[in-house]
């Protein structure tokens, strides 16, 4: 038993993460809130169930649609609405906002309520020191950490890496060095897209996608994100591990109703405490 | 040359200088309102009951979020705690309709009180993030005390505060009360934030440095502004859940779409005007149902437009965003500001449609201008 529940908030943490590193890197560059970042993970989970269980393409053909069209949908978003609007921070979060619910009504008026069954990529069990694990999820946790990995490799060795640091870090400095923003922007959106697509796949197969998956998605990562203080990769990923543990353990150990609260209830009670999070840099707010 | 002619002229001075256009608009609209139920069949005033209702809503979210810029994502919050206080006052322990709406006015400033004044500390962003999530906690806290708030499917119908032994009459009660809490609180809305706190309320929105920079403390006025949201919010709640027309039940107090449709109305009437949420609420509200009625079939999906209604109007939001920022009645207004400047022949909007403050600042500018050009000789 605790066994399972550990081993369960390890690998349900890692998909959060992905969730998470998303929505604070466009925070952390862009100063904004995407709240179509639900889209994303939405998109990544309906895209792969339409694909493979309704069309019959082969599942890897469903992996590659369901990552790249996030990536792009992400990026479109940027340069077709955000890029005019960002030193707007509340008509980004409005706009955005707006995303999320044509997509909502879009899937409910065209699929229905009804939730539906993500393929998973590999199937059956792994039994591992007696404990009964979906194959598809030990693949979800070694693919999370292989791509937060990546994206910690990413963000501290590459030059556009180092530029996303900078531009996070001031305006001026950046564009003195010759980084350009825009650049530095979009590709945070096509990263978050990414990320976030991945994330959907694993996380539709886990809960099954229905209409509100987005939505779901994003108001996990939501207190994942404030509570490892907007803008910090480290702090999402410890915060993501934090809140999954706390959710899992509810639904174990205590009521399973109780899952959709505790993380609103917490969120509320850091923004209000300790509104730079944990690691966060303690910037004005 | 008859005096006639000129008698006729000077009325006329008289009207346009003492009744701008815009008000004379404003005041037909109301007439217009309370003369309507003569001519409407019971049904169609159901509708327009339901509609004023909605627009009270948008003016309370236009108070705290069109006034002082801090956007609530999550207004139906403050319904809801102001329609289940009135509806489980009155359907658990009997309390009168009077009585209970009252409580819960009282109730739902308390309740914004308590979670604005720390909220409102959070600037921008996050102030929105709480005010998202506090009707999702609120609603997950419906469905696990299910005994009490009736879960998903809310609360059976209270009793309404005017009725009469027969339903047509009952209905044109309620339509009146429901127009007069209309008009009390357009009025109360106009008198405050045309008042110093109203211009504070926008100055707060332009830049809260500035506005603490001269020595007023902009988190007192938020949460006056949010307070009084509050109450309007409960107002609107407890009198919606007390008519024919609404129960507590999230999907018309508590739900997403429900803070997502005032907001959107608000924004698309024209937010920081309290006549543009108004406005804008009443002609969302009856264009949703229009559509709902006319039963359109999208060709490619095969579904009908009604449940597309609240995704047509996002875009039509997300449009005016980009096209038209201000919301449609400050434009429609500066537009007719620039058509009777033209009528007028005169000098094409000699004062540019100013506001009066910045028409007087500038005229001082000048006469200082003037008057240091006299010393410089």
């Amino acid at each position: 038993m605790v066994l399972q529940f550990l081993s369960n908030a390890i690998i349900v943490s890692s998909m959060y993460a992905l969730v998470a590193i998303g929505l604070t890197l466009i925070y952390s560059v862009g100063g904004v809130f995407n709240l179509a970042h639900g889209v994303n993970v939405a998109l990544g989970a309906w895209l792969s169930w339409y694909l493979v269980a309704n069309l019959g393409f082969n599942i890897w053909v469903g992996v590659a649609v369901a990552i790249a069209v996030p990536a792009l949908f992400s990026l479109a978003i940027y340069l077709g609405l955000i890029r005019h609007i960002q030193d707007r921070p509340i008509i980004v979060m409005t706009v955005t906002l707006l995303i999320e619910i044509i997509w909502e009504y879009f899937i409910r008026t065209t699929v229905g309520t009804q939730a539906r069954t993500v393929p998973q990529i590999v199937p059956g069990n792994v039994n591992f020191a007696g404990v009964h694990l979906l194959s598809n999820l030990v693949l979800a946790f070694v693919v999370s950490w292989v791509i937060i990995v990546a994206v910690f490799l990413f963000i501290d060795r590459t030059k556009f890496g180092k530029a996303i640091v900078a531009t996070s870090m001031s305006e001026k400095g950046p564009a003195l060095v010759g980084i350009k923003r825009g650049r530095v922007y979009a590709g945070t959106w096509l990263i978050a897209g990414l990320l976030a697509g991945i994330a959907g796949l694993f996380f539709g197969s886990y809960r099954g996608a229905d209409w509100l998956v987005g939505q779901t998605a994003l108001l996990i990562a939501f207190p994942i994100v404030v509570l490892g203080g907007i803008g910090s990769i480290r702090g999402s990923v410890l915060a993501a591990y934090i809140i999954g543990f706390i959710e899992i353990g509810v639904i174990t150990y205590y009521d399973p109703r109780m899952s959709g609260v505790l993380p609103f209830i917490i969120l509320i009670g850091i923004l209000l405490v300790r509104p730079e999070g944990l690691l966060g840099r303690g910037q004005e707010v | 040359m008859s005096t006639r002619q000129s008698l006729v002229d000077r009325t006329r001075e008289l009207t346009r200088d003492s009744i701008a256009p815009r008000h004379l608009v404003g005041i037909v609209a109301l007439v217009v309102l309370f003369a309507a139920p003569f001519e409407l069949d019971t049904i169609t005033q159901l509708t327009v009951i339901s509609a004023i209702y909605f627009a009270i809503f948008a003016m309370s979210w236009d108070t705290v979020s069109g006034y002082t810029g801090q956007f609530s994502f999550g207004h139906s919050f403050l319904f809801a705690v102001g329609g289940y206080t009135a509806g489980l006052l009155n359907l658990g322990f009997g309390v009168t309709p009077v009585v209970s709406i009252l409580v819960a006015i009282l109730v739902t400033m308390i309740a914004g009180f308590v979670f604005g004044a720390p909220a409102l500390r959070l600037s921008g962003p996050y102030f929105a993030v709480v005010t998202f999530l506090l009707p999702l906690v609120l609603l997950q806290i419906f469905i696990l005390k299910k005994d009490i708030f009736g879960g998903t499917l809310g609360l059976s119908n209270p009793q309404s505060l005017v009725s009469s032994s027969e339903f047509a009459q009952t209905v044109f009660l309620n339509y009146y009360l429901a127009a007069i809490a209309f008009v009390v609180v357009l009025a109360v809305l106009l008198v405050v934030t045309r008042s110093n706190a109203g211009r504070v309320f926008t100055a707060i929105r332009e830049d809260e440095v500035a506005v603490a920079a001269c020595g007023i403390n902009p988190t007192k006025f938020k949460l006056f502004a949010f307070v009084l949201s509050a109450a309007v919010a409960g107002t609107g709640g407890a009198l919606y859940v007390h008519s024919p027309v609404g129960q507590p039940q999230p999907s018309q107090l508590l739900a997403v779409a429900v803070s997502i449709n005032v907001l959107l109305a608000s924004l698309l009437g024209g937010s920081g005007t309290i006549t543009g949420a108004a406005a804008g609420g009443l002609f969302y509200y009856l264009l949703n149902e229009q559509i709902r009625q006319v039963g359109w079939v999208i060709p490619v999906l095969g579904v009908d437009v009604s449940q597309f209604s609240l995704v047509i109007f996002s875009l039509l939001v997300l449009a005016l965003v980009f096209f038209l920022p201000s919301g449609i009645l400050p434009w429609v207004m500066r537009q007719g500001r620039r058509a009777l400047a033209t009528a007028r022949g005169g000098d094409v909007a000699a004062d540019g449609g100013e506001p009066p403050l910045v028409r007087t600042y500038r005229k001082y500018v000048r006469e200082l201008r003037e008057l240091r050009g006299d010393d410089d000789e």
